[in-house]
């Protein structure tokens, strides 16, 4: 049995890497909460390589406006068709940022558009249960970025699985510090980035 | 007023119609009675004295009756038209009351062909056929494709989706019925392992292909994700297991009894080893061999993947696959269920990064290992059918095998087509002519 391995995509454009302590922080709360087999460190693939393939989950983020290359775009598809996931956070918190719309749209044109994901949908059951569906942030509860606080996420599907999960939400902020950290909070924020890992896994 | 030599001249005149009609109505008869003497000379007698009668197949249909009334020592066929089994049959039961026959054949290709319906969902029906002719392959509403199946020892088959009506494979002049199995309804797969690429690749490969999937993923040592409801496990529920790793929990004993009772078990990458289930498994998993996973888009993706090698295998497996000389996956019977082993390991990666059809080929070959192993009903299949796959080894099977063509041979005695107009024209003439007379 082959090792989860944490990816982060790397794009052309924007700041891809804006949040550099998130995958540390969520492959110590896989290896924390569960039995899954995990890489102690996670990879940078560039979204438009081969290499992308060889992890069917792979994070990205960014502040900055998006435009994927036209290889990019043809790879991202392919990778969807064939049972990839991509999870996509805007680390701006802000609907009327440059990132949520430059990605949205990019998104859109790369795998067909996004829309609201249910609440009741498995990946707010698959390891931890989120009964109010995406568990809100900090950011969102303090009024930072665009003051509100969102919902639902937004996802493209291929058949009932979902192929890109979108939010809105600022997670990248939210699980954005090192894993020793974990232990002044009395709730751990990043459990549901483990519902996102389990659910690519087994969904 | 008319003379009396009048009276007398047309009395004679009267008299000499009369003795002509008379005459022309006994020849009548004598022909009518010549040609019924002739018709059952022809049926009865004249093959009393035993010579050897030389017919052709298309035409034992109409032969088959003179040739059972038929006092013939010997009886040979001209094989034009491959003999419908009835035609066969009644040539066998004339063989067996001791006429001798024999047959030849100038033109008719050997041809068998067999149909299998592989247990999958949708049932698939593969064709194969040998003949040492092109064969065309029909079903009931067109040409279905044409093989050529040129050495005859290896065949050709060919795979059908859905065939409508009856199917037939032709080659020559020889023509066969295919008996297609039914198809049959297939338990859900239990999916166990640990929660991984694997396991997601495999039940997404499965259910994409028709099968309905339950899963049992161990996701923490408190923690299962499971989809369908996982009850008794027995061949009732399931038609077939499929172990990914060593993750068996407590089910293992229950595993070892839904394979004995004729259940399918798919072991794979190093699922052999686990301690519940190592009493059935063909072999022992060995340690892991990485493989050149550079290579998924070559002829052999499969052989691209690290591998388990199989090692100590039991006396009574089937070796199935091997790498070099790393044997790499077998199978073996368990009670009344199979069990099958395979060594290679992230399968997954083969529909992930291999060429533009690999996702259909990882389906198609998971679809596939799985149906080898399924429990399944006995499909059922046209046995007067299905028989009929080798037409030609039919024929050799009940008459010998051909023969040159006896030089004695006569045409067969049927009755002449005209025989039975002329009598009729015969009777009616000879009775009009009476009825004429006695008209004046």
């Amino acid at each position: 049995m082959s090792d989860f391995i944490f990816c982060t995509a790397q794009y052309d454009s924007g700041d891809w890497d804006s949040a550099p302590l998130v995958p540390a922080n969520l492959i110590d709360s896989i290896a924390r909460y569960t039995s899954i087999s995990v890489a102690p460190t996670g990879v940078t693939v560039p979204l438009g390589s081969t290499e992308l393939f060889k992890y069917p989950l792979a994070y990205l983020t960014g502040h900055l406006p998006v435009r994927f290359s036209e290889l990019e775009r043809r790879n991202l598809r392919e990778y969807c068709d064939r049972g990839g996931m991509l999870f996509v956070d805007d680390h701006n918190h802000d609907i009327d940022g440059v990132f949520h719309k430059s990605a949205v749209e990019e998104l859109t044109r790369a795998v067909g558009p996004l829309k609201e994901l249910p609440n009741t949908h498995a990946i707010y059951s698959s390891f931890f249960k989120f009964e109010d569906g995406p568990p809100a942030t900090t950011h969102e509860l303090n009024g930072w970025g665009d003051n509100l606080v969102h919902k639902h996420l937004l996802a493209a599907m291929r058949g009932d699985r979902i192929a890109v999960l979108y939010s809105s939400k600022d997670y990248s902020s939210e699980w954005g510090y090192h894993p020793d950290n974990k232990r002044f909070l009395s709730v751990d924020n990043t459990k549901f980035g483990v519902n996102i890992v389990v659910y690519a896994l087994t969904g | 007023m008319r003379s009396p030599a009048d009276a007398v001249i047309t009395r004679s005149v009267v008299i000499g119609r009369a003795s002509r009609a008379g005459f022309i109505e006994r020849a009548l008869r004598a022909a009518s009675l010549a040609l019924v003497a002739f018709a059952i000379w022809r049926v009865v007698g004249a093959g009393a004295a035993g010579g050897t009668l030389r017919v052709r197949s298309s035409s034992l249909a109409h032969d088959v009756r003179s040739l059972e009334s038929a006092r013939d020592a010997a009886l040979h066929v001209d094989v034009d038209a491959m003999p419908s089994p009835e035609d066969r049959d009644a040539l066998a039961a004339v063989a067996h009351a001791g006429t001798r026959v024999t047959w030849s054949a100038a033109t008719i290709p050997p041809l068998a062909a067999v149909a299998v319906r592989s247990r999958e969902p949708g049932g698939p029906v593969r064709i194969s056929v040998a003949s040492t002719e092109k064969v065309a392959v029909s079903d009931g509403l067109a040409a279905l494709d044409s093989v050529t199946a040129a050495g005859a020892a290896q065949g050709a088959s060919l795979s059908v989706g859905a065939p409508s009506g009856a199917v037939a494979a032709g080659s020559g002049a020889a023509r066969t019925p295919i008996g297609i199995p039914a198809g049959v309804a297939l338990h859900p797969v239990l999916l166990i392992g640990h929660a991984g690429w694997e396991a997601k690749f495999a039940a997404a490969a499965l259910e994409e292909q028709g099968w309905n999937v339950d899963e049992r993923v161990f996701v923490a040592p408190t923690a299962d994700v499971t989809q369908g409801a996982i009850g008794v496990i027995d061949t009732a529920h399931f038609s077939a297991i499929v172990a990914l790793d060593t993750t068996l929990g407590a089910v293992g004993p229950s595993i070892v009894r839904f394979v004995r009772e004729g259940g399918g078990l798919l072991l794979l990458a190093d699922a052999a080893n686990a301690p519940s289930i190592r009493a059935i498994a063909p072999a022992r998993a060995g340690t892991k061999k990485t493989a050149a996973l550079h290579a998924f888009d070559s002829a052999d993706p499969v052989n691209a993947m690290p591998v388990y090698p199989l090692e100590s295998p039991r006396g009574d497996i089937v070796r199935l696959t091997t790498r070099g000389a790393t044997l790499t996956s077998a199978a073996r019977r368990e009670g009344a269920g199979r069990v099958l082993q395979i060594g290679f390991d992230e399968t997954w990666r083969w529909r992930m990064q291999g060429g533009t059809d690999a996702a259909a080929a990882h389906r198609a070959w998971w679809s596939r290992m799985v149906g080898s192993i399924a429990a399944t009903p006995i499909p059922a299949v046209d046995e007067a059918q299905s028989a009929e796959g080798a037409p030609l080894a039919r024929l050799i099977g009940a008459l010998g095998p051909a023969t040159t063509v006896e030089p004695s041979a006569s045409e067969p005695r049927r009755l002449p087509a005209w025989l039975f107009p002329l009598l009729i024209i015969c009777l009616l003439a000879e009775w009009g002519s009476r009825r004429w007379r006695g008209a004046q």
